[in-house]
């Protein structure tokens, strides 16, 4: 039985003088109990989609036209009065950053009592118990203390399952989840996948889940539909999609998530051949201002960053750093290329202690050692041309000499898969893909041995990931680099390095050659993380 | 067709229409303040006892004052003291106050510590106040001006440059910049410098109005040039007394303060769109 019809739903952005269409006629149903998917990249258009289901483009220059069909009535054309009793009633929302929808200053408890109180009209009293197990129903513990807490005393896991507390609190039929997954780490994300489908099958709501990532889709989802550029590619069941696509575009997304693993055995531990050797690291960061000052630590509070951390890193190798986010992956890259000051331990980078090099041992240091960052726009100063960026380390570090600098830049810009004609432009007129191409150029510019990248695919779409993730691999491989690649997505790793090392709260949890990690797992922690991995079959 | 190309290549630089017209009646200024003996027809300060109090005509455009001379070349003429005092006036406080801001914000820590105090100390006093208290110490005179502005007005500007620096030096550019090596001074001129100075530039704009507003306000209090010099704000101090029977004294010089003026703060509009540079 159809639930929600959508019919040649189209959206445009209109002004006085233009009008660009971003969704471009798209059509399909919802069935009661479905768990219906939209996969596609940013851009796509499905964020687009499901907002004009409850029609949310009042006061926007979107407009949209066509139908959407609930319940006899086309939504598209009801006024506001009457969206407020579909709105929360029968069609409930969810979005992506739950820190952000959720009001800081007022206890989660009576943020979700709200919509009992005003809506259907129950006494505080009642509403409490309501909430109490609504609270329990998303698998939230101890309920009655939690009803007075405030938002920031909640992680992020736990604040999206308040948020769909919240969206159940008025028993929609249908619930909407925009990319309800992309802010939450792994671990979590699994956990949450599962209470959707659970909810799914206890109070027979249907769902609709976009996201970008096909796995959180393939995941849970019975129907799937593939967008690009506002037109749907392909609709189908969940089998249909993933075992036999019809489009190239679906069979790229496909190809892009489940790249076959090439799980290299063994790696190299030769002695010799150390490049970072790192003996007990601390860092941990004390709160400075004019009073500790003098105070002299009576008031200094201190958080810590990274316990007791010792590794080898041997060249040639290509080491995977996983961890969910606090767990310290990225400071210790930090520690590592001598950015963050540790507080205890040492550091020998080909044997010499990073604390103490002099002048010269820093500019060869920061020559051999480079790093890509996570924010591909971030990472490049807007208000020089590219040419100027790959030009500044060139002379800096006096690569070669002032004739030979174009020569150099065409041929790096030839290496990363761009051309010539990128040289001249600013970092904004480029997309994310090809921003962090000219990261990765720029960082190659000094030929450097080591390279470090810090989640350099996890800001950019799928097909474009793979594409990065090739040409990194690739690269290290022609130019004989070692590799340093920190990640939160194992799967990422995986295809990638060929030693792990996994972190937790600062520790380092577990490491070994891939095979080892995944195979001949020793730590619990690890093993939540491993089967978390989102596959598609 | 030229106008075309011309309207064309604004569009491309996101060059506002009020920024044309600001830097025109700004340029226009610089250009009688350079000419200002070819274009004024009488000397700004002869006098001609047996011509005083004249109605504005043809011969004399803005009139003549209590000592017949001829307001429209003292308005001329005057136009080089106030350009100066608006430049001056600016530009140290600007050079100082970005300079103290970068430094502050980018080192942080003790040195952040302390020239913030010292920031807010000096903020404490009312600006007109510390400048009028400064001024009346070393004396009266264009240099204790631009000696007492140095003092006072780097404030705002050291403010707008930390706050902008502090964004900046957690952007992934600067990591990027530390891992290949580069200096501190390196970092901060050519990476940071740039994307920090808008607020401040957009500011420098507004800020010179006040400078000379300040400054024709000081002259006014007898604090700052001194008369019989050609100043607007001496000019309309002089005319105070006459107001009544000679509105022609006070009015064309009080004209000039705001036609300059308008010129900066379109500056100021243009310029704040035009460096906004966003996708």
């Amino acid at each position: 039985m159809n639930i929600l019809e959508i019919k040649n739903l189209k959206i445009s952005i209109r002004n006085k003088y233009y009008e660009d269409v971003l969704v471009k006629g798209v059509s399909f149903n919802l069935q009661k109990g479905d768990i219906l998917g939209i996969v596609g990249e940013s851009g796509s258009g499905k964020t687009l989609t499901c907002k004009s289901l409850i029609n949310l483009f009042e006061n926007t220059p979107l407009f949209c036209n066509g139908e959407v069909i609930y319940n006899n009535q086309n939504i598209i054309n009801l006024k506001r009065n009457e969206l407020n009793h579909i709105r929360g009633q029968e069609i409930s929302m969810i979005f992506q950053n739950p820190s952000t929808h959720l009001d800081p200053l007022m206890k989660i408890g009576d943020q979700i009592a709200e919509s009992y109180i005003i809506r259907q009209k129950h006494t505080k009293k009642e509403a409490y118990s309501k909430v109490i197990n609504l609270l329990k129903s998303v698998n939230i513990n101890n309920p009655e203390e939690k009803y007075n807490s405030y938002p920031h005393e909640f992680s992020g896991g736990m604040k999206q399952r308040v948020m769909i507390a919240a969206a159940l609190a008025c028993n929609p039929k249908i619930l909407i989840a925009d990319e309800p997954t992309t802010a939450l780490d792994v671990t979590v994300q699994s956990l949450f996948l599962k209470l959707l489908k659970k909810l799914n099958k206890d109070l027979n709501i249907s769902i609709i889940l976009v996201s970008h990532d096909l796995g959180v889709i393939a995941n849970i989802c019975n129907k799937i539909i593939v967008m690009k550029d506002g037109i749907i590619q392909e609709i189908g069941n969940k089998h249909q999609i993933i075992n036999n696509p019809q489009k190239e575009y679906t069979k790229e997304l496909i190809n892009s998530y489940s790249k076959n693993d090439y799980i290299e055995n063994g790696f190299n531990d030769n002695s010799k051949d150390i490049v970072f050797d790192v003996k007990n690291l601390n860092v941990n960061w004390k709160k400075t201002n004019i009073f500790n000052y003098f105070n002299n630590k009576k008031m200094s509070n201190t958080s810590v960053g990274i316990v007791d951390v010792s590794l080898k890193i041997f060249k040639g190798n290509r080491v995977g750093i996983v961890g969910e986010s606090g767990s310290g992956k990225s400071t210790l890259a930090k520690a590592i290329i001598n950015i963050q000051k540790p507080s205890n331990g040492e550091i020998y980078f080909n044997k010499n202690n990073l604390m103490n090099l002099n002048k010269d041992q820093t500019i060869k240091m920061r020559q051999d050692v480079q790093m890509i960052f996570q924010d591909p726009y971030s990472s490049l100063n807007p208000k020089s041309t590219i040419r100027k960026l790959l030009i500044e380390p060139l002379k800096f570090h006096k690569i070669t000499n002032k004739a030979n600098y174009e020569k150099k830049i065409v041929e790096l810009i030839f290496k990363v898969g761009l051309d010539n004609k990128f040289l001249d432009k600013y970092p904004h007129q480029l997309s994310g893909g090809q921003c962090q191409r000219v990261n990765i150029a720029r960082a190659l510019s000094v030929n450097p041995k080591i390279l470090i990248a810090d989640e350099p695919t996890s800001s950019l779409d799928v097909t474009i990931q793979a594409q990065i993730i090739e040409l990194i691999i690739n690269l290290c491989k022609k130019m004989e680099l070692t590799l340093i690649f920190i990640s939160h997505d194992l799967r990422v790793v995986k295809n990638i390095c060929n030693k792990i090392i996994v972190m937790k709260g600062g520790k380092i949890i577990e490491s070994g050659s891939t095979y080892e990690v995944f195979h001949k797992t020793k730590n619990t922690y690890t093993k939540e993380l491993i089967t978390s991995v989102l596959s598609i079959n | 067709m030229k106008f075309d190309n011309l309207i064309k290549f604004l569009h491309a630089h996101n060059i506002k229409f009020t920024l044309v017209i600001g830097i025109i009646i700004i340029i226009s200024w610089i250009i009688i303040a350079i000419f200002a003996s070819f274009i004024s027809p009488f000397d700004p300060n002869t006098l001609y006892l047996d011509n005083t109090f004249q109605y504005p005509n043809l011969i004399h455009f803005f009139g003549t004052d209590n000592y017949g001379r001829d307001i429209f070349s003292r308005v001329i003429h005057g136009s080089r003291l106030d350009l100066q005092m608006a430049f001056i006036g600016v530009v140290i406080p600007f050079i100082i106050g970005n300079f103290i801001g970068l430094l502050s914000g980018y080192f942080g820590g003790i040195i952040d510590s302390i020239i913030m105090r010292l920031l807010e100390i000096t903020m404490s006093f009312p600006f007109f106040v510390l400048v009028i208290a400064i001024v009346s110490i070393l004396g009266p005179g264009l240099k204790s001006f631009y000696i007492a502005l140095a003092l006072v007005g780097w404030v705002s500007y050291a403010r707008l440059s930390r706050s902008q620096v502090l964004i900046v030096k957690n952007l992934d550019y600067i990591l990027a910049a530390k891992t290949l090596g580069y200096g501190n001074m390196r970092i901060i001129f050519s990476h940071i410098l740039p994307n920090s100075m808008t607020p401040s530039l957009v500011f420098s704009m507004t800020d010179a109005i006040l400078v000379v507003l300040l400054g024709s306000a000081l002259s006014y209090l007898g604090l700052g040039v001194q008369p019989p010099t050609a100043e607007w704000g001496v000019m309309i101090a002089e005319g105070q007394i006459f107001i009544t029977s000679s509105w022609w004294m006070c009015l064309f010089p009080g004209l000039a303060i705001v036609l300059l003026a308008l010129g900066f703060s379109l500056c100021a509009d243009g310029l704040a769109t035009m460096l906004n540079v966003k996708e």
